[in-house]
C-alpha cells in the first residue's frame, strides 16, 4: 500500500467509510511504515482539532435583522407586482361596455368561440403535459401531429413533443416558469422531449428538453429544492441546480458554459460537475474543462 | 478501530442535530403558510433556521456572512411555493445557502475553482499569517478557517457541510449537485490541504 493510500484510508476511517479488510490493510501499514507514521499521527491529531470545532452563536439581532428586511423588501416588491398587474385589469374594464353595447348575442357568441377553442386545445395537449409560457420574440412550433404554427404572443402553451425554432435574426426567449426562461439563439432547434404539470403545486416539475442544433441559454433565477429542468445533446444531458448557464450545440460537439450555480453533467459511464466560471468541451472522445473568459449577459425571465 | 468511527459518527450526528431542527410535519407546514405570505410563520423559520446557516456563511465567509444569511432566506421567502416537500426543509435552505454563497463570491469578483485548478503555492501566505504564529497567540480555530478559506469552494463546502455541520454524503450529494464519490474525493483533499497547512499545530 502506497503511503497516500493509507492517509486517504485513513480519512476515510474517521467517517466509518472502511471496511474491516481494509482497516486491516490501514493497521499493517501504520505498523511497518515509518515514513508516514508521522503524518498518520497528525491526521489524527487534526481530525481531534476538527472535532473540537465550536459552533458559533448568531450575532445578536441577526434575526430580527433577517425579518424586518426580508418582510419590508418583499412587501416592496408585491406592491411593485400590483402596479405591472393592473394593464390587464383596464383591459377586462375596457371590454365591459363593448359587451354591453353589443348585447346579448354577441356575448352568448364570444363565450362560444373561447369554450370551443379551449377545449380543442385541451383535445390536443394533455394538461399534465401542457404549460402555458410566456414568449418574447417569434418561434416555429411544430406539434407531435406535424402541424406547424408560428408564435409571436405572449401567453402559450407548450407540450411534450413539440418543436421550437426561432424565427429570423434575433433570439426568442421562453419563459417556462417565473423563475425559468430559455433564451434559443437564431438557428437553434429544441425538442420538448418530456414535460409535466403537477396540478397541486401548479408549477412545471419536469421539463426535459433536447437540443437538436446551436445555443440554448437556460436561466434559471431561482433555486429550487429540485430543479426541474434538463437538457440533453447528442453527447451528454446537463442538469443544473439553481443556476444560469448555456449550452451550444453542434454535430460533433457540445459546450457548456455556467455563469452562476452548477450543472451536473451526465455522460455514459461518467457524471460530473462544473460549477460557475467554468466550461466543458464534450466530444465524442474527449472532456475538455476550461474556465470562463468573458461573462454572457444576464436576462431575466419575464414576470 | 470501530470504536471511534462510531463515536464519530455519534458526534455527527448530535452536531448535526444541534444544529438542524428536525424536519417534519410542522417543518411543512411552517413552509405552507410561509408560501401564503404569513409573517409569523416566517419569523420560526427564521428562528428554527438562522443558527445552521450562519454557521455555513461564516465558515465560508465570515466578513459576508450576515449578508449571506440575509439573502438565503429573503430568497426562501420570495420561493417558498417551490418547496415541494421531497426534500428535508433543512436541505433546501443549504442548498439555497451554498447558491448565494458561490454567486456572492463570483460576484465578488475572485472566481470560484474547480477541482485541479489550485495549486500548492496558493498555500502560501504572509510570515504574520502563517499557522504557528496564530498558535502562538492562541488562535488555532481562525488558523482553520483561514486554511479553509484558502481552499478551492468546492472542497471548501463539502469539509464545513461535513466535518463542521454534519451532513451525510447523501444529503451533501442532495445539497451540492454532486455524486457521493465527487463528495468523499473532495473531503478527502480538502483535508489534506488542511493537514498541510495546520502541520506546525499538529505536533
Amino acid at each position: 500500500m502506497e503511503c497516500s493510500e493509507a492517509l486517504d484510508l485513513l480519512y476515510e476511517s474517521f467517517d466509518a467509510q472502511i471496511t474491516p479488510a481494509q482497516a486491516a490493510l490501514l493497521n499493517g501499514h501504520r505498523r511497518t511504515c515509518f515514513a508516514c507514521a508521522g503524518t498518520l499521527a497528525k491526521a489524527q491529531r487534526f481530525q481531534d482539532l476538527i472535532r473540537r470545532v465550536p459552533q458559533l452563536t448568531v450575532p445578536r439581532g441577526l434575526e430580527a435583522r433577517v425579518i424586518e428586511r426580508v418582510l419590508h423588501k418583499s412587501a416592496n416588491s408585491f406592491s411593485q407586482q400590483m402596479k405591472v398587474i393592473r394593464p390587464a385589469f383596464s383591459w377586462r374594464t375596457a371590454l365591459r361596455p363593448a359587451l354591453a353595447s353589443g348585447g346579448v348575442l354577441a356575448a352568448a357568441l364570444a363565450v362560444f368561440f373561447i369554450a370551443h377553442s379551449m377545449l380543442s386545445n385541451t383535445f390536443h395537449r394533455p394538461t399534465d403535459q401542457t404549460v402555458v409560457a410566456t414568449v418574447q420574440g417569434s418561434l416555429q412550433d411544430v406539434a407531435p401531429n406535424k402541424q406547424t404554427s408560428e408564435i409571436d404572443s405572449t401567453d402559450t402553451p407548450l407540450s411534450t413533443g413539440e418543436v421550437l425554432r426561432p424565427i429570423g435574426a434575433l433570439p426568442a426567449i421562453v419563459s417556462i416558469t417565473p423563475h425559468l426562461a430559455l433564451i434559443m439563439s437564431s438557428g437553434s432547434e429544441v425538442q420538448v422531449g418530456k414535460l409535466h404539470y403537477d396540478q397541486s403545486s401548479g408549477l412545471a416539475d419536469v421539463i426535459f428538453l433536447n437540443l437538436r442544433r446551436g445555443t440554448l441559454r437556460i436561466n434559471e433565477i431561482l433555486h429550487r429544492d429540485v430543479s426541474p429542468v434538463q437538457v440533453a445533446t447528442r453527447q451528454a444531458t446537463f442538469v443544473p441546480t439553481g443556476t444560469t448557464f448555456s449550452v451550444d450545440a453542434k454535430t460533433d460537439a457540445t459546450d457548456l458554459a455556467v455563469t452562476a450555480g452548477s450543472v451536473a453533467v451526465h455522460m455514459p459511464g461518467r457524471v460530473f460537475s462544473v460549477i460557475a466560471g467554468h466550461g466543458v468541451h464534450i466530444t465524442a472522445t474527449d472532456v475538455v474543462r476550461n474556465v470562463l473568459l468573458g461573462k454572457h449577459p444576464k436576462v431575466n425571465p419575464l414576470p | 478501530m470501530f470504536g471511534l468511527p462510531l463515536a464519530v459518527t455519534i458526534l455527527g450526528a448530535i452536531r448535526s442535530y444541534h444544529l438542524e431542527p428536525v424536519s417534519n410535519n410542522l417543518d411543512v407546514e411552517l413552509m405552507t403558510k410561509v408560501a401564503n405570505g404569513d409573517g409569523e410563520a416566517f419569523a420560526e423559520l427564521v428562528k428554527r433556521y438562522t443558527r445552521m446557516l450562519y454557521n455555513v456563511a461564516y465558515r465560508y465567509n465570515a466578513s459576508s456572512a450576515e449578508d449571506l444569511v440575509q439573502e438565503t432566506f429573503l430568497r426562501a421567502y420570495q420561493h417558498a411555493r417551490t418547496f415541494s416537500g421531497r426534500s428535508k426543509v433543512s436541505s433546501w435552505l443549504y442548498r439555497i445557502c451554498v447558491n448565494v454563497c458561490l454567486t456572492h463570491q463570483t460576484r465578488a469578483g475572485s472566481p470560484t475553482m474547480d477541482i485541479d485548478d489550485v495549486n500548492e503555492a496558493e498555500l502560501l501566505v504572509r510570515e504574520d499569517e502563517r499557522p504557528e504564529v496564530m498558535a502562538q497567540r492562541g488562535e488555532t480555530f481562525r488558523a482553520l478557517e483561514d486554511g479553509l478559506r484558502a481552499l478551492p469552494s468546492q472542497q471548501r463546502m463539502v469539509f464545513i457541510l461535513r466535518e463542521l455541520q454534519g451532513l451525510s454524503y447523501g444529503e451533501i450529494s442532495d445539497v451540492l449537485g454532486m455524486n457521493e464519490q465527487a463528495a468523499r474525493t473532495n473531503l478527502c483533499r480538502a483535508k489534506r490541504r488542511l493537514q498541510l497547512w495546520l502541520d506546525p499545530l499538529l505536533v
